[in-house]
């Protein structure tokens, strides 16, 4: 049980040595200005990549997050620009959201196509539709200052940015440490069979851990909108790539069943302070992506050790 | 029986995804007149028509768009071209079966925009092979060393490098010889941010008060850079002046200054004359001056039109790039716009 405690501790200590030594090569990077600054610019990253985490738990992937989020986007500035109502917009985010993940988890489980092929299928065809929906170039005018609030806005004294990402870890993390969801989302990674032996409705479960991550991938379009007032076709190019490496370099599991959202909340740190550090060190454009890689590689040896093992846990817990 | 199912859906979706992916409709309405007898290209169609075919290399940029609808708009005011326009959706092996599809359509004459550095370059000599004319329009281009030089008939552009010296210049000028600039540059591979880099980069040691604090790409996006100016923000306490290599990153850089409150201290030089970008200018904040790369088709069309009725031209054809600063700018948004 000892043990066990210490292991969970290495992202930890991994992300602290990372933030120390960030310190020292920039004398602007360990403020209270510039993590603010950090975590406001995550917030998309978090939500995506807390929707990968549950398919990942399931030992799936979802390639299609990038392609919602940019249709879910342009819709909402379509309507933004056109000035509807904030809740009608966020109700139809919602629902781009959920209607793609459903998709998804209909592709997946009832016609029994491998996930990455169904939702590759999936990025591919949301993204002819954003080009299509906008006709090739981003739709363009002016957005009420209240609809930016959505992101601009703080509250407490502390912007808005910030507040989303930790609710949005807070109750992922009570999701799958606290629900019968959560538990039956570690039991389908851990063993679809074995799973089903214990009761779990395999099905559903992954239907809803698709519609879980439609659902974050739109609503991630819709504060893009928010940011930048336009409805950009080209969003979120690349972003499924991001959130596997978020969740990955916080050690969950690409085989299924294995870490947790604590997990992808240090990758989602790790990875932005890096983007962070390369701008504030001007770091050379072209060698950016040999830094980068470095210190995920780095990151992820050392993180993904612990997560060696821990699967024995699975059938206790359920 | 499920998994039969499934194989036809995935069909039905492939489908829909490449067709909605590669096609444009112009593409398809011109299909069924390929299977022309190729007799001599020089010479007048059959139905008294020269064929123009357009390939744009991809849709996603105003620029780009621009540059189709000017196409369109100056063949609508010729009597005797008929137009085939293809988009290659950003893939260079798109815009290569594009440009074999135009060659195959029988041609009088090709325009090529391609962003897709030399790989694009077997493609400009099929057409050559093929012995239709073939004009360049606002993209990168072989120079004289390269075996590429002699597969196309003329080059119709501004000069980008020419851009990167005046941004260059207009830098200077604002800054009256002194200040730190910070650089934000499009996608770094691509020509041309490679071309205004290298404008940027002969003019500015003629500056020596002119110092590149930082230098960082933002992809040519808005959204990336924000998040890069935001940072950059953080790094930097003494920043005179801004130089995007777009105006979309422009805008995205100029929300992260006012959210950082700092638009007094700093201005911002920017490129493509887009019309967001303008009303900026004409506002009068951080927002000075962009220098505008130009979509017009006239001469690029005329140029193919003169090609295809055998006449020859000139092997460049230099289009005029415009400044636009809060002087000039109702005027360009009333041309324009």
């Amino acid at each position: 049980m000892k043990k066990r405690e210490i292991t969970q501790m290495i992202p930890v200590a991994m992300l602290i040595i990372l933030m120390i030594a960030g310190s020292f090569l920039s004398a602007n990077f360990l403020t209270v200005n510039n993590f603010s600054n950090i975590l406001q610019y995550a917030v998309e990253s978090a939500f995506i990549a807390i929707g990968m985490t549950f398919v990942l738990l399931i030992g799936e992937i979802d390639l299609s997050v990038g392609s919602v989020m940019a249709f879910a986007s342009v819709i909402a500035a379509k309507m933004a620009l056109a000035k509807q109502n904030i809740i009608l917009i966020l109700l139809v985010v919602l629902l781009i959201g959920l209607v793609c993940g459903i998709i998804n988890g209909f592709i997946i489980t009832q016609l029994r196509v491998e996930p990455f092929m169904g939702t590759l299928v999936m990025m591919m065809v949301m993204r002819a539709c954003t080009f299509l929906f906008t006709g090739g170039g981003p739709l363009t005018g002016s957005v009420d200052a209240s609809f930016k609030q959505i992101i601009k806005g703080n509250i407490a004294n502390i912007p808005i940015g910030i507040w989303y990402v930790v609710i949005a870890f807070v109750i992922a993390y009570l999701v799958t440490a606290k629900t019968r969801f959560g538990r039956h989302v570690y039991a389908v990674g851990g063993g679809e069979e074995t799973a089903k032996l214990f009761g779990v409705r395999v099905e559903r479960i992954k239907m809803m851990v698709y519609a879980v991550s439609g659902i974050l991938a739109a609503l991630s379009g819709l504060l893009v909108t928010a940011r930048i007032g336009i409805g950009e076709p080209r969003t979120g190019y690349d972003y499924e790539m991001t959130a596997i490496t978020i969740c990955v370099v916080g050690g969950v599991s690409m085989n299924g069943g294995k870490g947790g959202v604590q997990g992808t909340f240090i990758g989602l740190m790790v990875v932005s302070m890096i983007k962070n550090l390369m701008n504030l060190m001007n770091i050379d454009v072209n060698g950016q992506p040999i830094v980068t890689g470095i210190i995920i590689l780095v990151t992820a040896l050392v993180v993904t050790r612990k997560a060696k093992g821990s699967g024995r846990e699975l059938v206790r817990e359920i | 029986m499920k998994k039969k199912i499934a194989a036809v859906f995935i069909v039905v979706c492939m489908c829909i995804g490449m067709s909605a992916c590669a096609d444009s409709p112009e593409k398809n309405s011109d299909a069924s007149s390929t299977e022309e007898s190729s007799g001599d290209r020089e010479t007048e169609a059959a139905d008294g028509k020269y064929k123009i075919g357009f390939s744009q290399c991809v849709m996603n940029h105003p620029f780009r768009i621009a540059m189709v609808d000017s196409f369109k708009e100056v063949v609508g005011d010729y009597d005797d071209i008929e137009s085939v326009v293809v988009e290659g959706n950003g893939d260079v092996q798109t815009e290569i079966t594009n440009i074999e599809s135009l060659i195959q359509q029988n041609c009088d004459a090709i325009v090529v925009s391609s962003l897709s550095g030399t790989s694009i370059y077997p493609a400009y000599k099929e057409v050559h092979d093929a012995g239709i004319p073939l004009i360049i329009a606002a993209s990168g281009c072989a120079t004289e060393e390269e075996d590429a030089y002699n597969f196309y008939d003329s080059f119709v552009s501004t000069d980008e490098v020419e851009m990167g010296i005046a941004a260059a210049q207009c830098a200077n000028d604002l800054l009256e010889g002194k200040g730190n600039v910070v650089m934000i540059r499009g996608v770094v591979e691509s020509t041309n941010s490679m071309n205004r880099y290298v404008g940027w980069n002969q003019e500015i040691p003629n500056y020596p008060g002119i110092k590149v604090i930082a230098e960082q790409s933002a992809e040519w996006l808005r959204l990336t850079a924000n998040e890069v100016m935001a940072n950059i923000l953080q790094a930097n306490d003494d920043i005179d002046l801004v130089y995007c290599e777009n105006d979309e990153m422009a805008l995205g850089a100029l929300e992260a200054i006012r959210d950082a409150d700092r638009e007094d201290e700093m201005v911002i030089v920017s490129m493509d004359g887009q019309q967001d970008a303008c009303e900026e200018i004409q506002n009068g904040g951080a927002f000075k001056v962009t220098i505008t790369n130009n979509s017009d088709m006239k001469e690029a069309v005329s140029a193919a039109y003169a090609m295809a009725q055998g006449d020859s031209i000139d092997k460049r054809i230099i289009l005029p790039y415009e400044i636009v600063t809060e002087d000039n700018v109702k005027d360009y948004i009333d041309k324009n716009y």
